[in-house]
């Protein structure tokens, strides 16, 4: 069977087309896939891409980073409260950890608007008490919580450099990448 | 011819590669080597293939292997109009309709989300192509977005159904030894072909030396993973596209999807997304079949005997 190896000059379709064109292969000896491909095309033309090999060429579509308002009351929980007592059981698609409580309950609060913001942060760990969840403090309380953006990676991994002194039950620093994840995860 | 075929299939077993050949006298009497990957009793289903090989010259029909049986080609029948009309129905039929074998309704984007399709790899990992795939990225963790996951599954799947239904070769592969034993049997269930170990250079562009010459090779090739085991891209990819073979491929965000044919941007590594794809494929590879058994009951070109109903 005739074919054409050319896997970096257009696409397998129009090879194949071009080679049924001109007479090369008979509209017998036609692939199976051939008209199943022209009745339903990718969405992209598979087209081979020459690999960029200048380290000039840096304009590219910039995959947008993902975040969240609340994330500004989960900093604030971890700096605080650590990592919190209850582990995350991530097996499970419904589960609400310790942290997203503090959120909804801190969120409850702000709508009830009664409150200022210093004085929140106290009210939701009393109201989480008063539910039965205890939180336990770790290292001194924040000074300066951090609110913006850029600033809140910077000081998430500032504390994860630190280790955690205050944590009771001992255990190892890990790297500051995985404490990253687990400080914002919810 | 036969015994230098022999020679050739005892270096092939030692690189591990397996498969079984047969004869088949009522098409256009040449030789078909096919390929069929089985994780067990490969020795023992080697050497039934090699006796068989030397005792059914003299068969007249073909027995199917692996439940899997030609059944395109007008020219099998003997000179019908009629029945090439009906086949040439029965093939082109299904093209008229978006969705004919419903695979869209196989998956759902909860289905997609719990298997955790979405969770690409970190940002240092990022291929620049699979960018315009991902939906954002969540503290360097890349994430895939789901909406276009959704859309290329849909079209993947459903050619992976026409081919199927016409009778197409079915190549599975992946070099992922987490999960070689699950694409086995994956293959084996929806009987079709796997390929889960080394990939010898010449498999598809030297088949004809390596195999016998008249090889059938695959009408589609299924990758669960395009990586290798030292995370460049499987061979198979650029192979596949040099020999006009279209591929279907899921690629996280640390493969090159630009020669894949149909990509599915989704995560290759979790146990859980791949076993969701394996059942996926499986379901529309059969739904497929058994469609096109229906069709010939319908048009009534199926012999009596192989009445499965």
């Amino acid at each position: 069977m005739a074919g054409s190896r050319l896997e970096r000059f257009g696409t397998v379709f129009t090879r194949v087309r071009d080679l049924i064109r001109s007479g090369v292969i008979k509209p017998k000896e036609k692939p199976l896939w051939y008209d199943v491909y022209k009745t339903f095309p990718p969405k992209r033309a598979p087209l081979h891409v020459k690999p960029v090999t200048s380290p000039f060429a840096k304009k590219q579509g910039i995959v947008p980073e993902i975040f969240y308002s609340e994330d500004k009351i989960r900093t604030g929980f971890y700096e605080q409260y650590g990592r919190g007592l209850r582990a995350l059981d991530l097996s499970k698609s419904n589960f609400v950890s310790t942290c997203q409580r503090f959120v909804d309950k801190y969120r409850e609060l702000k709508s009830h608007g009664m409150l200022d913001n210093s004085s929140l942060f106290e009210e939701t760990a009393k109201a989480l008490l008063k539910e039965g969840i205890i939180l336990r403090r770790r290292g001194a309380p924040p000074t300066t919580s951090v609110r913006s953006w850029d600033g809140m990676c910077a000081c998430v991994s500032f504390f994860g450099a630190d280790g955690r002194g205050n944590d009771p039950r001992g255990s190892p620093a890990t790297s500051v990448e995985h404490n990253q994840m687990d400080y914002l995860r919810t | 011819m036969g015994y230098g075929c022999c020679s050739f299939l005892h270096k092939h077993i030692t690189t591990s590669v397996y498969f079984t050949a047969f004869w088949e006298l009522q098409l256009r009497s040449r030789s078909l080597l096919t390929f069929h990957g089985s994780a067990s009793m490969a020795v023992r289903a080697l050497t039934r293939g090699l006796l068989g090989f030397r005792y059914s010259r003299a068969a007249t029909v073909a027995s199917p292997c692996g439940g899997h049986h030609y059944v395109t080609a007008p020219s099998v029948k003997p000179p019908q109009p009629q029945a090439d009309d009906v086949t040439e129905k029965i093939l082109n039929q299904p093209l008229e309709k978006p969705d004919f074998f419903r695979v869209a309704e196989l998956f759902s984007l909860k289905d997609l989300f719990d298997a955790r399709v979405h969770l690409g790899h970190k940002k240092g990992c990022r291929h620049r192509l699979m960018e315009p795939y991902l939906y954002g990225c969540r503290l360097d963790h890349d994430i895939i977005d789901l909406d276009q996951t959704m859309e290329h599954l849909q079209l993947a799947l459903n050619f992976t159904a026409h081919i199927a239904y016409r009778g197409g070769i079915i190549l599975f592969v992946s070099r992922r030894r987490q999960f070689g034993h699950l694409v086995e049997t994956t293959a084996k269930d929806c009987g079709e072909y796997a390929h889960t170990r080394y990939w010898q250079g010449g498999l598809l562009t030297n088949a004809n030396i390596q195999y016998g010459p008249g090889v059938r090779l695959p009408d589609l090739i299924i990758f669960l993973s395009t990586l290798n085991n030292v995370f460049q891209q499987h061979v198979g990819i650029r192979d596949a596209a040099k020999m006009n073979i279209p591929t279907v491929g899921v690629v996280d965000s640390n493969c090159n999807p630009s020669l894949v044919t149909y990509p599915v941007p989704g995560n290759d590594d979790t146990p859980a997304a791949v076993e969701l794809y394996c059942r996926l494929f499986k379901m529309t590879i059969n739904r497929a079949k058994d469609r096109r058994k229906q069709m010939e009951l319908l048009h009534g070109l199926s012999a009596p005997t192989s009445q499965t109903s």
